[in-house]
């Protein structure tokens, strides 16, 4: 295949997912549009082949983290020994 | 009494005019009632102005004082607000076309903490379409034109409330920031703005940009100026599912301590990279002044966040404006013409990130937290740029995601960060110093932020206007 070919391959590729993206999302997308954000929406992310390993679970909307610490310094020292 | 028009006065020396009787809320109102009106054509900050409304307040202001009620450090000063803060029975837009006819039936909390201190809503500010961009060029009022060169833009999204400060239209200003909103435009007008800890400011009654981002926060023309506007509106809000019920400290407390014995660390990996010449020279002349003021310099990792930047190519937080797809998603799908091109444009591709992304983004978040945690457990503050670069003009159009490279690691972290002023560039325009401090450590924040402004004067220059 050459690469005229398989970049045209691609392409059709991508716009076929962000129409089914779009069609989830029940955004308003004609096709100019559509083709638009197909050139403009990133791969997948490197987000999402991150090796995380053995984490907490990530935080909410708030600092509940800083806020659990805290209580678990409080409670620490509540029942010391 | 100071020889400075009223309206550039300090809010601590027009405090002391006021409470010296030498001044009146009212005379200081109408002074910026007048610069207003004398800067509006060339700025085009303002959305709203108040005048009866602020004529109001400062009467009310003026007999309170006369009647010995004294409401502290801002009663009787001229606030203007980012006009995406609901005011009851004043419209805010959010800088939209469909939300031009708006008017909030409620005040946001922090629209009601001003209030109780007193300060007097000269009018609503111009910002980016919802927020949603760095250029305050706004499709539906205009761009707002920076005070030190008309050409260019002042930032966003706050660009309405650093124009206005920095031009003496306003005494301080309401920002908000999600990736760099009030930071970005305070370093490109030559202010102060500072960004609280996420939780510490409530934002009901905010129009949301990113749940988990957004911050309210102050502009000022000085640490103290911006110190005292803090005071005055943070604290816990049970109305705000963000809010921290965290004890809060006067952020002016230390402004008078020096920096012996204060240790600053330098990522230079993450935030100082791709920094334009004018810029690094003037951010590392800081750093030497920031030596001479007694403070031990380091460089520092945060390996974490400079993978982050590698990864997502300086857009470190698009995952998590996930969210603000789904607060637009009704309106996307009822108004999308209703939308500034870019702004539909960037809520599209928001829109398509995958609930995947979005979570890994959280986690990765709590790894940055604790990796901020740890170093800042070793330095006192973080030293670096606010932005790459100075303002780009308004014929530029939106340099994408430049211009929050340095800033958006904070917002994502959740760390309590300022900007002000360190100097000029070949062109004369101004450059910021950002300084970032543990959370909930706003005291140590503006005590590093104002020995800085006191020993070098950047923050004294006027643009000319």
């Amino acid at each position: 295949m050459s690469s005229d070919r398989a970049a045209d391959v691609e392409a059709q590729a991508q716009l076929a997912r962000v129409r089914a993206l779009a069609e989830t999302a029940a955004l308003p997308l004609d096709e100019e549009r559509l083709a638009a954000l197909a050139r403009r929406l990133p791969g997948p992310s490197p987000l999402d082949r991150y090796d995380f390993g053995e984490t907490e679970p990530p935080l909410g909307l708030r600092l509940a983290d800083e806020r659990g610490a805290r209580a678990d310094e409080r409670g620490a020292e509540g029942h010391a020994g | 009494m100071s020889e400075a028009a009223p309206h550039l006065l300090s809010i601590r020396e027009a405090g002391a005019e006021l409470r010296a009787g030498r001044l009146t809320a009212s005379a200081l109102t109408e002074a910026t009632l007048a610069r207003i009106a004398e800067t509006e054509p060339r700025l085009n900050a303002y959305i709203t102005v108040t005048a009866e409304h602020a004529r109001a307040q400062a009467a009310a202001a003026d007999a309170e004082l006369a009647a010995g009620h004294d409401r502290g450090p801002l009663h009787g000063i001229p606030v203007a607000l980012k006009d995406l803060v609901d005011t009851a029975g004043i419209a805010t837009t959010g800088g939209s076309g469909f939300l031009r006819e708006r008017v909030p039936q409620r005040d946001a909390a922090v629209v009601a903490r001003l209030a109780e201190a007193g300060a007097v809503l000269p009018g609503k500010l111009n910002l980016h379409e919802f927020a949603f961009g760095t250029t305050s060029a706004n499709p539906h009022y205009g761009p707002v034109r920076n005070p030190w060169d008309t050409e260019r833009s002042p930032g966003g999204s706050s660009g309405g409330s650093a124009a206005a400060v920095a031009a003496g239209s306003a005494m301080a200003a309401l920002g908000s920031d999600t990736g760099g909103s009030i930071r970005i435009p305070a370093a490109l007008c030559g202010v102060v703005g500072l960004m609280a800890t996420y939780g510490r400011v409530s934002r009901r009654g905010v129009l949301p940009l990113s749940w988990s981002l957004d911050h309210v926060g102050p502009l000022a023309r000085s640490v103290e100026d911006a110190a005292l506007v803090l005071n005055a509106i943070a604290g816990h809000d049970p109305a705000d599912p963000g809010s921290a019920d965290e004890p809060v400290p006067d952020a002016t407390a230390e402004l008078a301590r020096d920096l012996a014995g204060l240790v600053v660390g330098l990522p230079r990996d993450p935030l100082w990279l791709d920094v334009e010449e004018p810029v690094r020279e003037a951010c590392e002349r800081a750093v030497e002044e920031l030596r001479a003021l007694g403070a031990e310099v380091r460089e520092v990792k945060l390996p974490l966040l400079a993978e982050m930047r590698r990864m997502e190519r300086g857009r470190f937080h698009r995952a998590f404006l996930a969210e603000a797809g789904a607060y637009h998603s009704r309106w996307l799908r009822e108004h999308p013409d209703s939308y500034g091109e870019d702004v539909r444009a960037t809520l599209e591709v928001v829109s398509l990130v995958p609930a995947t992304t979005y979570i890994n983004a959280q986690r990765m978040r709590r790894l940055a937290i604790e990796e901020s945690r740890a170093l800042l457990a070793e330095v006192d503050v973080l030293v670096s740029p606010t932005t790459e670069h100075t303002a780009p003009t308004i014929a530029e159009g939106d340099p994408g995601t430049r211009l929050v490279r340095l800033t958006a690691p904070y917002d994502v972290t959740g760390i309590p960060a300022i900007s002000v002023p360190c100097g000029f560039d070949g062109g004369g325009l101004p450059i910021g110093l950002m300084i970032g401090a543990r959370h909930w450590d706003e005291v140590t924040l503006c005590r590093v932020a104002h020995a800085y402004e006191q020993a070098t004067g950047w923050h004294t220059r006027r643009p000319p206007l």
